[in-house]
């Protein structure tokens, strides 16, 4: 802010999040972190099922109380950004190691992982809800 | 924001590397699991995830994992914190918070993993 003030500048800053428009790269690697934090988020409830399942299998009828698509979009949103996750941690080794940080180069990663993101999705979704 | 840091920016190549090799021995522990549930063809009941979690070889591969997840999850708490939050006290609490899920989920695991019959 300091800085501003000192700026004969007369632009605005516009910090509208909405209104920026990221590049499929920045898009892709935010969502890295954005999942990163959620796994971080919901480690306590992986616990719970994990103490559960050893110890209280019967606890699998209380699970009734919330009702079973309520789980099911829970679980599949876990494992959808669980995947992700993995999918551009390889993406940003393979840049690491590669040596190719060309625009078209990162943009084809980019569209490789959401592509085999998308057919992990539609594995959950079936497994989920037609088996 | 030194004071902050759990890996400093000193050592940043140490930390780069640590999260990678941790991200190895998370993928080895859930890749398994995860085809385990996309190849049952029915339901899998509490008693078969009770068995295949507790055999040895995911036994081992949880403690590995769960000692993995501390390391990965708290550099990465740490890079994004100290990207977006410039407000210091804010960003001690929120660290703090995130540091403390990360450790007792994973003293959680690593104890369920040894303890469990």
């Amino acid at each position: 802010m300091v800085l501003l003030k000192k700026t004969t500048d007369p632009r605005p800053v516009f910090l509208n999040l909405l209104k920026i428009h990221l590049p499929l790269n920045a898009l892709v690697s935010i969502l890295h972190r954005v999942t990163g934090v959620i796994m971080i988020l919901v480690l306590p409830l992986l616990v719970l099922s994990l103490a559960g399942v050893i110890y209280k299998p019967g606890i699998y009828r209380y699970m009734a109380i919330i009702p079973n698509y309520l789980w099911k979009i829970a679980i599949a949103a876990i494992l959808t950004a669980y995947m992700y996750h993995v999918l551009a941690g390889i993406r940003h080794i393979y840049h690491d190691f590669s040596g190719h940080h060309s625009l078209e180069v990162t943009n084809r990663s980019s569209i490789i992982i959401l592509v085999v993101w998308t057919v992990w999705i539609i594995i959950v979704g079936s497994r989920l809800w037609l088996v | 924001m030194a004071s902050v840091a759990l890996y400093s920016y000193k050592k940043g190549l140490g930390s780069w590397v640590l999260q990678r090799i941790s991200a190895l021995f998370l993928i080895a522990y859930i890749v398994p699991l995860l085809f385990f549930w996309v190849l049952h063809a029915e339901f899998v009941s509490p008693m078969v995830w009770k068995q295949f979690l507790l055999s040895t070889e995911m036994r081992i591969l949880g403690i590995l994992a769960s000692l993995s997840l501390v390391i990965h999850a708290m550099i990465g708490a740490w890079v994004v914190a100290t990207d977006y939050i410039h407000i210091d006290g804010i960003k001690r609490v929120t660290l703090a918070l995130f540091y403390v899920i990360t450790v007792g989920s994973s003293v959680a695991i690593i104890f369920l993993l040894l303890n469990a019959q």
